[in-house]
């Protein structure tokens, strides 16, 4: 079954045709998007810049001190290949200042206070800029809910959020992303020595092959078993899809009036665009 | 004894070149839409073609939700019957949202000729499933129509009316040589299954459709054209596509993905008279038996006959 081989080029276009629309749609010429150093944002970067054009993306690293050196270094290969325009913005201070008086605060939540704060770093480049926030979360996180709920989870637009993992590696290496880019262990560099598949405790390639059948082709469980694959690996990937809903969803209002928002006040958000 | 089915007497017609107008229309936006319109009715005017084609909703947007009241015209509004009249010398299909101007709404297609409205089509088939949700908001058409225009007799099916193959069916039975298809397709699925491979590879949407229009085309001897949108509404891609198929399944005129385009094709009679001459598919449906048959299926096998 080859349903996770993708078709580059046509996604490519596809996908270059959705920033080039939905940027300027609205009135914008540029965007903003944070550069960890990972395949996610690297790709989205390559797709804004062929959009745009490289001089219309702005490319923004957000180390912490902890972050691992070779994060930096990858991020800089990709303004490299890509032409893209860069700064450095170091949230070792906003962060240090937040938990200084908090040094009880464990790795979870330094670790998505880190998060919400490139986001909110991002946002505010984005004033500056006059751009729009790039997301950088693929399928795959976004199922699992593997990201940090108004952290990097928000954007104004995610071109790659309907790709999975193993399907953002297709593209990326397509589109000319860097070599180390590409083949390196996939982390959040949230704290050292941190791998998503060793917090996870499986690896994407798993993830991906049970998340298609179970999200695209709609599989129940006992026929991803009865196929061979690990009972418990797919209840477990299965229970964290449902357990994450909330965080795909806008948050819940009590309903009292007739038309509530996102019930029954129903627009697209591009209403009139 | 069945007779052959076709009326005689609709061919024999000249042929004519027509316009798969390939177009991005603006959610909600019916000014910009209109205008859109007319430069689209000027490029046909002056390129010397008998008709143009627009797709569904092409006044309108498709993802309307609760606009749809916002951007709905009753047949005689004002500003429709304005665009109606800038289509002197030429003919057009124009999509937009009807409304009866008692809360039911529909998406229609207008055909307009020579500065008159000829024809309306209500969408039959809603698609309510995954991502479409047509029937929260619109209200089903009651028929399909085949009506006589210079492009020689046609009927006009929009987006999903076509997936069901009974409404291609129809058309064709009564009389029809030229179905027009006009859609707002979204594109969907960039998986390498099914096989197509290479810089000429399609959404494995548009192959299905593409399969589809083909096949009509040859199972009713007729023309088919078939004219999808461009242009993204809240992320979701139109990848255009359109095309114009003969009546021996051929492509004639091909319309790229992604972009806009007034493409033309020719519209042939002799090629309806040839293909059917050599595949008289269409003469010799027994629709007399079929009927029979639909008749004996609705009331043995469904309880509660539509």
């Amino acid at each position: 079954m080859n349903g996770l081989k993708i078709h580059t080029e046509l996604t490519r276009r596809a996908l270059v045709g959705f920033i080039r629309n939905e940027v300027r749609k609205i009135g914008f010429e540029s965007v903003v998007l944070g550069l960890s150093g990972g395949v996610d944002s690297a790709l989205s970067a390559l797709l804004a810049a062929e959009a745009l054009g490289p001089d219309k993306v702005l490319g923004v690293m957000m180390p912490y001190k902890t972050s691992a050196p070779d994060s930096l270094e990858d991020a800089r290969a990709v303004v490299r290949v890509s032409g893209i325009r860069s700064r450095v913005v170091d949230i070792t201070p906003a962060i240090d200042a937040y938990f200084d008086p908090r040094p009880e605060a464990g790795a979870l939540r330094r670790g998505n206070k880190m998060a919400r704060e490139r986001m909110s770093v991002l946002y505010d480049l984005s004033v500056e800029m006059k751009a729009l926030a790039l997301g950088t979360s693929n399928k795959t996180e976004l199922l699992l809910g593997y990201g940090t709920l108004f952290g990097d989870m928000a954007s104004a637009l995610n071109p790659i959020g309907d790709l999975y993992k193993t399907q953002v590696w297709q593209l990326a290496a397509a589109m000319g992303a860097p070599e180390s880019v590409v083949s390196k262990k996939p982390s959040a560099d949230l704290w050292e020595g941190q791998t998503d598949e060793g917090e996870l405790g499986f690896s994407y390639e798993s993830a991906d092959r049970i998340l298609y059948r179970l999200v695209d082709l709609r599989w129940p469980i006992e026929r991803l078993v009865e196929e061979g694959f690990d009972e418990a690996l797919v209840r477990r990937i299965s229970g964290m899809v449902r357990m994450s809903q909330f965080k795909r969803k806008p948050p819940i209002i009590a309903k009292l009036s007739g038309r509530t928002i996102d019930r029954d006040f129903l627009y697209s958000r591009d209403w009139g665009m | 004894m069945e007779t052959r089915a076709t009326k005689s007497g609709e061919g024999g017609g000249k042929p004519v070149r027509i316009g798969l107008a390939q177009i991005n229309p603006s959610l909600g936006d019916l000014d910009r839409n209109f205008q859109l319109a007319e430069r689209n009715l000027d490029m046909a005017r002056e390129r010397g073609l008998t008709a143009v084609l627009f797709p569904e909703l092409s006044l309108t947007g498709y993802f309307l939700k609760d606009m749809v009241s916002d951007v709905a015209m009753r047949l005689d509004d004002l500003r429709l019957k304005s665009l109606v009249s800038k289509t002197k010398g030429l003919d057009a299909a124009i999509g937009f949202v009807e409304t009866d101007g008692l809360g039911s709404h529909f998406i229609s297609m207008l055909y307009a000729s020579d500065g008159e409205a000829v024809h309306v089509h209500r969408k039959v088939y809603l698609p309510t499933y995954g991502m479409f949700e047509d029937e929260r908001f619109f209200t089903a058409g009651g028929k399909f129509r085949a009506f006589d225009c210079r492009m020689g007799r046609s009927a006009i099916l929009i987006c999903e009316d076509f997936w069901h193959l009974s409404a291609a069916y129809i058309g064709a039975m009564d009389g029809a040589v030229n179905l027009i298809v006009a859609s707002n397709s979204p594109a969907r699925g960039v998986s390498m299954e099914n096989g197509a491979d290479g810089p000429e590879s399609r959404f494995e949407s548009l192959e299905i459709q593409r399969a589809m229009n083909k096949a009509a085309a040859f199972y009713f001897g007729v023309y088919v054209l078939f004219v999808n949108r461009v242009g993204y509404e809240d992320g979701i891609c139109f990848g255009g596509g359109s095309e114009a198929v003969d009546p021996f399944g051929r492509t004639v005129a091909e319309a790229p993905l992604f972009e806009e385009a007034l493409v033309e094709a020719e519209i042939d009679p002799r090629r309806v008279a040839l293909a059917r001459l050599n595949t008289p598919l269409a003469q010799d449906e027994k629709l007399g038996l079929t009927i029979r048959e639909l008749k004996r299926i609705r009331d043995e096998r469904f309880k509660n006959p539509y």
